[in-house]
Order: C-alpha cells, then sequence, then structure tokens
C-alpha cells in the first residue's frame, strides 16, 4: 500500500486505492484548524459574525479541497497518468486552496504566534520574497527533468504537492492576510496577482506549444482510455493558462470589491458618519 | 545598497534581498532551463544519428507471410519493399507496453511531415493468437490508426520470425484473475531495405521518433524506393 500517489506505471483501473500520507496530512488540517477557531471567541459583532461563517465556510472547502485533490481518483489520475489532471492539482493546490485556507484564518490569529514563528512569517511573506519564491517553485516544479525524477518516488511526489501548497500559501499571504502592517495597497495587490499570473503564463504556453510530449512520466504511463499523451499535455497547457487567468480574474474582482469597500467606510469616517453595516 | 523606495512602500527592494533570494534562485533557472534547450537543441538529425540501439550487425530481415485481419496474406518482403516498416511483436490484452508503442507512434505518424509518414509502415504481429482475433485486432489497432497492419499467424510460426530477430518466443503467465498475461519482446524493430537497423526498446519518446523516422525514410534504398 501507498502512503502518498506516485507514478507506479500500472495500469489504470478504477478500483480504489488507499493514502495513509493524504489522510494523515487532512486530519492534521483539520484538527489544527478546529484548535484555531475554538480558541479564538467568535466577536460579538454582527457583521464580524457573518464574515467569520464565510471564513470558516472557505478554511473547511479548503481542507475539503485538499482531500480531493491529493486523494484517488485524482490523485492518482493527476501523479501517474494524466498531465491534464495534474494541472488541475497545481490549479487547485497552489492557486485556489492556499487563498481559501489563509481566509479561513481568524483576524489576528497571526500576532499571537510566538516571536520565531512570526519572524519566519514575516520573512517568507514579505511580498517580493513570496513572489519571487513561489514562481521559482512553479518554474522549477514544471522542468521535465523535475517532474520526471520527483513523480516516481512517493516522497518526490510528496514533495511537489506540499511545494505547491506552501509555495501558494507564502504567495497569496500578503494578498489575503495583509500582515504585517502597512502590507500592501489596494493598487499593488492587484498587481500583484496580475504579475504572478502574468509571470506563470509562459509555463503553460510552453506546454500547449511543445512539438511533442516533456514528461516521461505521462508519455510512458499505461494509456487511461487511449488517450493520447501529447494531446493530453495540449489540453494540460491550456487548462493551466486559461485556469490561472480565471484564478487571477476572480482575484482582482474580490480585491477591486473590498478596495471600493474600504474607500467607501474610509470617506464615511472621514466625513463623520459611521460606516453601514452589511 | 539599496536599489528602491522609502521604507514602508510596497515594493522597496533591497541590495541584500537581491543577492541573498532572488539571485541565486534565477540563476539556478537560468541553468536548468539552458540544460532544456540544449537538450532540444540536439534534435539537428544527422544520417546515422539514430536515438534507438542501432545493430553493429543488421540482421537479415526474413521473408514471412502471415494473414492480416481482414484474412489477405501479407507478404512482408514484398509490403515492405520502399518503406520503413516498424514490425512489433505484442498483444492487445498488453497492459503496458504495447499500447504506449502504439499510441506514441500514431500520435508521431500523424504529426511527421506526409512525405515522411507515407514511407512508414507499422505492423503489429501478434503474439496472442487465442485472444487476438482478426475483428478485435483491427478494433484495437483502429484505435491508435487504421493504417496499422495487424498480423496472426500461429505462435509457432510467430516464434520463428521472432527467432530470426534474436528475439526469445512468447511466454504464458497466468493471472490471479484465471486470465493470463504474455511475456514478449519489447522493442520495435525498425526494417529498412532487407535488414533491421535499429532496435526501439520501450522508454523511447515521441521526441525520438520524430527525430528517427526522417532518418530511417532517407535510408530507404533509392532504387527501390516508391514515391
Amino acid at each position: 500500500m501507498q502512503w502518498w500517489c506516485s507514478a507506479q506505471g500500472i495500469p489504470w483501473t478504477w478500483a480504489w486505492r488507499p493514502y495513509l500520507g493524504v489522510w494523515l496530512l487532512v486530519a492534521l488540517a483539520a484538527v489544527a484548524y478546529r484548535r484555531i477557531l475554538r480558541r479564538t471567541p467568535a466577536p460579538p459583532h454582527p457583521e464580524s459574525r457573518e464574515m467569520r461563517q464565510w471564513r470558516v465556510a472557505a478554511g473547511v472547502a479548503g481542507i475539503a479541497g485538499l482531500w480531493l485533490l491529493l486523494d484517488w481518483p485524482i490523485g492518482t489520475l493527476g501523479t501517474g497518468y494524466l498531465a491534464s489532471v495534474h494541472t488541475v492539482q497545481f490549479l487547485g493546490l497552489a492557486l485556489t486552496l492556499p487563498p481559501m485556507l489563509l481566509f479561513g484564518l481568524p483576524p489576528g490569529w497571526e500576532t499571537e504566534r510566538g516571536p520565531r514563528t512570526t519572524a519566519t512569517l514575516t520573512r517568507l511573506t514579505q511580498p517580493l520574497t513570496a513572489f519571487v519564491g513561489f514562481t521559482v517553485i512553479v518554474f522549477l516544479t514544471h522542468l521535465p527533468p523535475v517532474v520526471d525524477a520527483l513523480m516516481v518516488t512517493q516522497a518526490g511526489s510528496f514533495v511537489l504537492d506540499l511545494a505547491w501548497l506552501l509555495g501558494g500559501l507564502a504567495f497569496w499571504w500578503p494578498v489575503v492576510r495583509r500582515w504585517p502592517e502597512p502590507g500592501l495597497g489596494p493598487a499593488a495587490r492587484l498587481a500583484y496577482v496580475l504579475g504572478g499570473t502574468f509571470a506563470r503564463m509562459g509555463i503553460g504556453m510552453f506546454m500547449a506549444l511543445a512539438p511533442f510530449p516533456l514528461y516521461r512520466v505521462f508519455e510512458l504511463a499505461p494509456p487511461v482510455y487511449h488517450i493520447d499523451a501529447f494531446e493530453d499535455q495540449q489540453r494540460a497547457g491550456g487548462l493551466m493558462m486559461f485556469g490561472d487567468v480565471l484564478v487571477g480574474l476572480i482575484a482582482v474582482a474580490i480585491l477591486l470589491y473590498v478596495w471600493q469597500r474600504e474607500e467607501h467606510q474610509r470617506l464615511a469616517l472621514e466625513a463623520g458618519t459611521p460606516p453601514a453595516i452589511r | 545598497m539599496r536599489v528602491g523606495f522609502a521604507p514602508g512602500c510596497w515594493c522597496y527592494i533591497y541590495g541584500t534581498v537581491l543577492q541573498r533570494r532572488v539571485i541565486p534562485p534565477l540563476l539556478l533557472l537560468a541553468t536548468l532551463l539552458s540544460s532544456c534547450v540544449r537538450d532540444a537543441a540536439r534534435g539537428a538529425a544527422r544520417p546515422g544519428d539514430y536515438r534507438g540501439d542501432v545493430l553493429l550487425t543488421p540482421i537479415a530481415a526474413p521473408d514471412f507471410t502471415l494473414p492480416t485481419t481482414d484474412g489477405r496474406p501479407y507478404s512482408f518482403k514484398r509490403e515492405r519493399d520502399g518503406y520503413v516498416a516498424l514490425l512489433f511483436f505484442g498483444y492487445t490484452h498488453c497492459p503496458d507496453v504495447c499500447p504506449v508503442h502504439m499510441a506514441n507512434l500514431a500520435a508521431v505518424l500523424r504529426r511527421l511531415p506526409t512525405d515522411v509518414s507515407r514511407r512508414v509502415k507499422v505492423v503489429f504481429v501478434t503474439v496472442d493468437p487465442a485472444r487476438d482475433t482478426p475483428q478485435h485486432l483491427r478494433t484495437w489497432l483502429d484505435n491508435f490508426d487504421r493504417s496499422f497492419v495487424g498480423l496472426r499467424g500461429s505462435l509457432e510460426a510467430v516464434n520463428r520470425i521472432q527467432a530470426t530477430f534474436h528475439m526469445p518466443p512468447a511466454v504464458f503467465e497466468r493471472l490471479p484473475d484465471g486470465g493470463y498475461a504474455v511475456g514478449h519482446g519489447a522493442p520495435v524493430i525498425a526494417v529498412v531495405g532487407d535488414s533491421a537497423r535499429v532496435f526501439y526498446p520501450f522508454g523511447i519518446r515521441q521526441e525520438d521518433w520524430l527525430h528517427d523516422l526522417p532518418i530511417l525514410v532517407a535510408a530507404i534504398p533509392r532504387a527501390r524506393g516508391a514515391d
């Protein structure tokens, strides 16, 4: 029995395969999240209570998403058979779940950490470091020699998945948590998100336009329903570009909404009238 | 040295940050990318510069005749004349090697220029005639490419043909579910003219086929070439 999905070269079947490592990671995340929520009392303010429900929903959905993307069948298909499913895993683990998980944390969670954790968080989530670090991780983890070497072992595959998740958490931190103060301004946050999308665009394009399959692990995998490895890679490249742009546009829309709301509240405060509670 | 804006501004960049955190990963990335580009650049084809396993002494290709999936006798010697014949011994219930070889060859032939692809014949000889009925074999091959030739003969005849290429006979292994698997040689044999020159073992990639097939086609004896 495997503890983490990896390419095994065995024919694909719909027979269920358990992955204890995935269950353990998801269970740990769920327990840790529950502890965090229990230690943070619900704010009395009605707006905050509603916001807290959204946060909890995002956190729970983020953890459920982790399970969905890492476990059978998506984890199995994405690791050893289809590049397109591997891309779905990337879009989820690196771009979609991290902002949900970060939003799920209660406000001020980071300020209650110990000095060492605070210092580490401050260093790793500094915008420039997070941006460059995440972009480098994404580029490295899509280089064919790296992918082919990592995906054939459980430890390698685990490292790849974790690198995407942790890199994604660092990348989205300055946008979602906005800590330490002053953090990125509204326009800078937009530029940061769009800049990241633009920087990653080349990878999807490279995959979609390559004249032959780039990844040995997918090209020589036992075929799934006669899906051609080359066409699957083109689909993966297109999916990566489209998915990344879609995530970027959704993030921009949310950031514009937040910007507009904060600006409205600021102007209301300056005018001496209390902001409307929604 | 500071290269940016005032402290507190979101986009300040310190020299130390550049030196310690930005430049080393970028250098590593540049090195890896350059190695990829170098690998791609070696794709320039030179005659005789095959990616497959070149035989030091080419094997004389046998002259055999087996029935195709539509029952027509197929003379390997006559049919390969003027073509590159890619001969493979496998079976349709094969879970890994056979479908991967066939899928990759089909994908490559679709992308090669027609003046190259129409000079290549893929010939699949089944080592499992009991299960690979003509209809089943045809249906399976059509999943990849309708032009692929399927041949079916007695196991003894097929094993004799394999032996001429110094390949072991098919070995049958009982499976726990009551079925059986067939152990067989995994290479695709490229036959040009009257000899087998290059063997392509399992693990050969589409990139390698794209590189080698034009060279193999160029090596077809001109006097016998069919345009």
